[in-house]
């Protein structure tokens, strides 16, 4: 038989698709020429060249009861080694293959920074400006700190995390109790948290712990608990909030900030079907919200036509950024389950069937040399302490 | 000039080629199916192909499936560009869907071969510089490997383990999860 070259042997890796990484790190163990081509350096490049959208890999889930989280892969060639198992850890965000982590333990409580795939963990205090608050609510976001990155190779390098905290204040004569909004940003070059931002002016609503921020360009968005549905823009290079009010004659449902080709658009789940939500001009030039159907779930999910009940109030929608794929999660008292749906093909497909409500959709690459734990040394017990 | 350039590239369209094969076969095909090969295409431009092109790294049942392929490959392109100007957008999109099936189908019929001709056939479409053709065939061996353990992989394609314990032992300890 032909003996191929190992150019050729590597065109050929390079075609196992990103969804299925353990296909690529068992390959690593056929020979030292395979283990070789998969672990070196362009390799990763070209393989992200040909695949430029990453992969909807599995889902961070948090257990009820504040029993912890787990990763729940979402295609049987992925299982990272879990997270260990404590209690009042939850996620509140995942970006760029990190996930962050809310971490309430005895010293006061801060941040966990898990990398599933380079497993390892960092800790973080929570900003020491927090305290000086009455605070309410209060979520965060996790993203890679490198300018003009790919995300293909970033694990293990710089991160920033986004605070992002209502606190509670009184008017001065006692008698109005007032919400703002203020943001903090940790960047682990620094090892420091930032200056507070300036407060947001009005008396909007709480941030919502559980709903993840959508990250376009240099902006983070953060759905706030309120209606008609607001958005609180954090400008990253600005170091500023503000808040974007979705003016529709709607009362969204379960609806989530999305990127729909660069611009901030909603994902909409609503008795029974997904919609998006766009800015577009009417035909009077006036800029609104316009809705488009994807996907009517009775038709996709025949299973839901047979129960008499329509909507669980745990049903939950995210989406998975960088991709067009959303998650949800879907019970009828009947059936249940987690489903994709491809916002592109409008293809349904059930990725779970467990009951899980609370998820964060888990998106990254991962190539053999990601998953050998080589790219990070961080001292998995080593605390990070502001200065 | 612009008209007599396009003149000429009409007559060079219908001129034929001769491929020769490492064993000495020779293979007649229009230009349009010999351009699907860069290497060919930049001999055609560097005016080298009077009196054939050979081609010594290809036998003759290899080149008799690539030059399957090519023609296959290169009246689908053709019939996509004729179709577009002589029909409504939803007329070309089925007409555009049906070539998509038909070359579909094609692909999946052209791939049940045996191992050793598929990886002659990725060697020649590396050589000749085909992309659809390597993207193809390498696209069916990295399928293959769906859900094979290294040692099927290994069994597969004749591949010898030279890997010493110690470093397979390192890769199995640090990617554990990718082996349960």
């Amino acid at each position: 038989m032909v003996v191929l070259t190992e150019k050729l042997v590597e065109e050929i890796l390079l075609r196992v698709p990103p969804d299925e990484p353990a296909r690529l790190i068992r390959a690593a163990l056929v020979c030292k020429a395979w283990s070789r081509i998969l672990s070196g350096a362009g390799f990763r490049r070209r393989y992200r060249r040909l695949h430029p959208t990453p992969p909807l890999l599995g889902y961070i889930n948090n257990l009820e009861f504040h029993a912890g989280l787990e990763l729940v892969p979402t295609t049987s060639y992925f299982f990272p080694p879990p997270l260990p198992a404590t209690n009042y850890r939850r996620a509140l965000d995942c970006r760029h293959g990190r996930v962050l982590i809310q971490d309430d333990d005895d010293t006061g409580g801060g941040f966990v920074i898990w990398d599933p795939i380079a497993g390892s963990r960092q800790h973080l205090s929570f900003p020491t400006h927090r305290r000086h608050n009455l605070l309410g609510s209060f979520t965060g976001a996790v993203l890679c700190a490198v300018d003009g990155c790919d995300h293909l190779d970033c694990h293990g390098g710089p991160f920033r995390v986004v605070f992002v905290g209502t606190a509670r204040t009184h008017t001065a004569a006692f008698k109005k109790r007032l919400r703002y909004t203020w943001a903090s940003v940790y960047s682990s070059e620094t090892g420091a948290w930032s200056a507070r931002t300036s407060r947001t002016k009005k008396n909007y609503h709480e941030v919502w712990p559980r709903e993840p921020s959508l990250l376009i360009g240099d902006a983070l968005y953060f759905p706030l608990a309120c209606y008609p549905m607001r958005i609180l823009k954090y400008d990253l290079s600005a170091h500023r909030l503000s808040v974007i009010t979705i003016q529709v004659d709607h009362e969204f449902d379960r609806a989530v900030p999305i990127d729909i080709d660069g611009r901030l658009g909603i994902v909409e789940y609503h008795r029974n079907c997904i919609y998006t939500w766009s800015r577009q001009a009417d035909v009077n030039g006036v800029q609104g919200w316009a809705r488009h159907n994807v996907a009517e779930l009775e038709t996709s999910i025949p299973t839901r036509r047979r129960s008499p009940y329509r909507d669980h109030p745990d049903e939950v929608i995210r989406f998975a950024e960088g991709t067009d794929t959303v998650l949800f999660s879907l019970h009828n008292y009947i059936d249940w389950g987690v489903f994709t749906l491809d916002l592109k093909s409008r293809q349904v497909r059930k990725v779970s069937d467990r009951w899980d409500c609370e998820i964060l959709p888990y998106v990254s690459f991962c190539t053999p040399d990601l998953a050998k734990n080589k790219l990070c040394h961080c001292d998995e017990d080593a605390r990070i302490r502001p200065s | 000039m612009a008209s007599a350039g396009s003149g000429d590239e009409k007559a060079a369209a219908a001129a034929m080629i001769t491929l020769i094969s490492s064993d000495n076969e020779k293979f007649e095909v229009t230009e349009a199916t010999a351009t699907l090969s860069q290497t060919i295409r930049h001999m055609i431009e560097d005016g080298c192909t009077d009196g054939g092109v050979p081609l010594p790294n290809v036998t003759s049942k290899i080149l008799a499936r690539v030059i399957e392929y090519c023609k296959k490959h290169a009246t689908a392109a053709a019939g996509e560009e004729g179709s577009s100007s002589s029909f409504s957008d939803a007329a070309f999109l089925e007409v555009d869907r049906a070539f998509l099936e038909e070359l579909e189908e094609f692909d999946d019929a052209f791939l049940e071969v045996d191992r050793a001709t598929l990886f002659d056939l990725i060697l020649a479409a590396n050589y000749l510089d085909i992309k659809g053709l390597l993207n193809l065939t390498c696209q069916k061996v990295a399928d293959s490997v769906k859900g094979k353990t290294p040692e099927q992989i290994r069994e597969m394609y004749n591949i010898v383990n030279d890997l010493t314990p110690e470093e397979e032992a390192e890769i199995r300890r640090e990617t554990q999860w990718a082996f349960e």
